[in-house]
């Protein structure tokens, strides 16, 4: 037997234990534990805390909620009792009556205004009622008896926008001189903003931190549950399920109703109004978010199908700022997504047809020989399978084939088309595995994009979490895209004069911003010479490489190539990039959408407190140089409800883009509308920027004596004449020195 | 949609929320007293 020695590898792994360690650490709840962090005083403290909620928690359960807890026992009970009804499903000889159907002989009266009699007669006559006419104007005589009242908070609004008027005129539009004075009444502000609100708010925020490191917390809020109430209603709907599926019984409908009604009743009873509304609010909030992130993920799942309408390399053209380089941006990410989940597809296909094989150990090998940088590239897998499978040609053994048992198991595969040899499978595996694993971005760009996908490494498989709208913009996990040579994708002459890199690119996405000046069109390329020395848009043949990239970075017939441009017209790039490509354009853009469910209320709130808060601060800042109390109030105040609105605006704002792929030609037949979901929170969250060429400006500019400043400025409506010269303009030039030319032929003929 | 429809859209439905709500509860309450 012979072994090769360059690929042999250490037997333990250091590496993998401290990823396994620092994977499971990172799941537990010990890792938000914040104890050993907190200074002793303010830990004791919070202990006090704990204890002081835990006995609150007891005497609210003792004095005030002593019918939950009966309700919860009584609630056990009927599940029970409803249970057994339903396991003696086929026994029907046994009579058996269970008391889901009997009122607890609890004493109700407290907390609900009707019993079970005065329901159901309230319910038979209820929506007749409402319909009826006469109940309507009895209403609205109601109505009108209590109109005064009501009309107090009209005049209390007006009376609002009067003093507001008020104090704009005497107080904020009277300017005063005073620069960076701080008034009285804010600097006793701000000491009760330094002193008491600050450290108590930093306090309570660091309880909530604490508590999350602790289990006990999570027993305290079951209780608070039990406490409310809250745990009877899933209980009973249980119990009832069990009844219902054996008696099919509807008429028990009306008491289970009243039992409801019961229960939710004990919740009102129970809890206070204002610790209510707020729960409330949390819960539609908590729904607003969950359903407007449920709409931008369906976007999203459209802006994917929407990847198999275009080819593989497309052409993006729109106006200027119109969302070329934004929407190029959004189809890089989702095809380096798309390509990671077709890599992993293709190493599950495998898996399936040789599930006896060591998969992890190959992986590890194959780790290892990427890490030793014998593999590099899909060119270097080839020649490392090639070693390994004369070694095993040479002495066919398991140890040779990564300890696969080739005796007792298979080395070929029907699946139905054809034989599937385990070489030729471990080949294509381990080119997908590399497509997978390779942890750096899969785009080259002449720009940086950023990409977030978290790396879920636990020492064995890494996994990738794609999720473009819960990741935070973190150095830690972004990933720039690399930087594209273009010699990669020379197949003539390079700009390095013979660049190992010629013609080198396999697979990845290649996104190319502003193409047309990197590929400019026959008409600005007519002085370039194709028998040049150096490498121009004519003898480096990049077309055709393009055209052939495809049979570079294709693993088992799917492909892991593209090429996305971007450029105002198509026709500013060459004819042969032009051609390669689907063009992409964008026809038109809607206004910015949120994507939030009634979002229209916070924006009507957030309409209101801005045009207080602008109006106000405008004037202020005009007139006053003071800091003061007042001002300093609104300002708390308004923008208290207008940032997290705000917020919201940036998460869940999204364009819909009209656009049209199709062929790139002269005539525009053939052309297919789509739509394009271009969202903030993907194609913004720090993802590229739009000055990205700014760098070279910036050293122009440096180079400059004077800006537009230092300029001097046109004095009349009509110019004169040194003033025309000063804009260096080749026209009015000309124009003075036709004049000149005139003047000397006069003098000439004279 | 035009912002100033928009918002008197939303002005409407938030009007007749409060006259559904308070409306049904008043029916309630008189329905209730009735039968007592």
């Amino acid at each position: 037997m012979r072994k090769s020695k360059k690929y042999k590898m250490p037997k333990k792994y250091p590496n993998a234990a401290r990823l396994a360690k620092e994977y499971n650490e990172r799941n537990s709840r010990k890792t938000f534990r914040i104890d050993k962090k907190l200074p002793v005083g303010v830990l004791w403290s919070y202990r006090g805390i704990t204890l002081s909620l835990l006995a609150l928690t007891l005497i609210f359960a003792v004095f005030r909620a002593p019918i939950a807890y009966q309700r919860l026992i009584r609630g056990l009970h009927e599940l029970y009792d409803s249970i057994i009804f339903y396991s003696l499903m086929f026994k029907k000889e046994v009579v058996y009556n269970p008391i889901i159907n009997e009122l607890p002989d609890i004493n109700f009266g407290a907390i609900l205004p009707f019993n079970l009699e005065e329901l159901r007669n309230i319910l038979s006559v209820y929506f007749e009622c409402f319909f009826s006419t006469d109940f309507f104007y009895s209403y609205m005589y109601e109505v009108s008896e209590r109109a005064p009242f009501y009309s107090l908070g009209i005049i209390m609004f007006i009376l609002f926008l009067i003093s507001f008027k008020l104090i704009i005129d005497l107080y904020v539009s009277k300017a005063n001189g005073r620069w960076f004075e701080k008034t009285r009444l804010f600097k006793l502000y701000e000491k009760i903003y330094v002193k008491i609100y600050f450290p108590v708010k930093i306090y309570i925020q660091t309880f909530f931190i604490y508590q999350r490191g602790h289990y006990y917390f999570t027993i305290l809020k079951v209780l608070w549950l039990l406490n409310f109430n809250v745990i009877v209603v899933p209980i009973g709907a249980l119990a009832y399920f069990f009844y219902f599926s054996r008696a099919f019984d509807l008429s028990s409908f009306y008491i289970q109703l009243y039992k409801l009604f019961l229960d939710v009743g004990i919740v009102l009873y129970l809890i206070p109004i204002p610790i209510l509304i707020f729960f409330i609010s949390k819960f539609i909030f908590r729904w607003q978010k969950k359903t407007g992130g449920v709409i931008l993920r369906h976007q999203n799942a459209l802006n994917i199908a929407l990847l198999d309408k275009l080819s593989m390399s497309s052409l993006i053209t729109a106006a200027m700022g119109g969302g070329k380089t934004s929407m190029a941006v959004v189809l890089a990410l989702l095809l380096s997504c798309k390509f990671r989940n077709d890599a992993l597809g293709i190493m599950y296909k495998y898996y399936k047809y040789f599930y006896r094989f060591p998969w992890s150990k190959f992986r590890k090998k194959l780790d290892y020989a990427i890490k030793q940088h014998y593999i590099y590239n899909l060119a270097t897998i080839e020649a490392y399978f090639e070693e390994l499978k004369s070694d095993f040609y040479a002495h066919p053994c398991p140890q040779n084939i990564f300890g696969y048992d080739i005796e007792h198991y298979d080395l070929f595969y029907n699946n139905g088309l054809y034989d599937v040899y385990i070489w030729d499978a471990l080949e294509t595996y381990a080119e997908a595995y590399f497509v997978y694993v390779m942890e750096t971005s899969l785009i080259a760009a002449n720009f940086p994009i950023r990409e977030d996908y978290l790396i879920i490494n636990a020492g064995n498989m890494i996994y990738y979490d794609y999720d473009f709208y819960s990741h935070p913009v973190d150095p830690e996990t972004s990933h720039f895209s690399h930087i594209l040579n273009w010699d990669t994708l020379r197949m003539g002459k390079t700009m390095v004069a013979d660049s190992a890199y010629r013609n080198s690119f396999e697979f990845g996405i290649i996104v190319a911003t502003e193409e047309g000046k990197e590929r400019p069109n026959a008409l600005e390329t007519l002085t370039v010479k194709p028998t040049a020395d150096e490498c121009n848009q004519k003898n480096d043949m990049v077309p055709h490489r393009l055209k052939m990239s495809r049979h570079g970075g294709t693993i088992d017939n799917i492909n892991f190539f593209a090429k996305i441009g971007d450029e105002q017209r198509a026709v500013d790039v060459s004819a042969p990039m032009r051609e390669v490509s689907n063009e992409v354009s964008i026809e038109e853009s809607t206004e910015s959408r949120v994507a939030f469910p009634l979002f229209v209320f916070p924006l009507m709130l957030r309409d209101f407190f801005s045009w207080v808060f602008r109006s106000l601060n405008d004037e202020y800042d005009k007139c006053h140089g003071e800091v003061g109390f007042f001002m300093q109030i609104i300002r708390d105040i308004s923008l208290l409800v207008i940032r997290p609105i705000d917020r919201i605006i940036e998460a869940y704002s999204y364009r819909v883009l009209t656009i049209k792929i199709g062929k790139c030609s002269d005539d525009n037949s053939g052309y297919a509308a789509y739509r394009f979901y271009l969202q903030n929170i993907v194609a913004f969250k720090k993802r590229y920027s739009t000055d990205t060429h700014r760098s070279h400006f910036r050293e122009f500019g440096r180079r400059a004596p004077g800006g537009l400043n230092d300029s001097p400025t046109f004095t009349t409506l009509r110019p004169t004449n040194e003033q025309l010269l000063a804009a260096n303009s080749l026209w009015l030039q000309k124009m003075i020195e036709l004049g000149e030319i005139n003047d000397d032929t006069l003098y000439e003929d004279d | 949609m035009n912002k100033t429809l928009k918002y008197t859209f939303a002005i409407l439905a938030l009007i007749f929320g409060i006259f559904f709500i308070s409306y049904s509860i008043f029916v309630w309450h008189e329905v209730a007293e009735f039968i007592r």
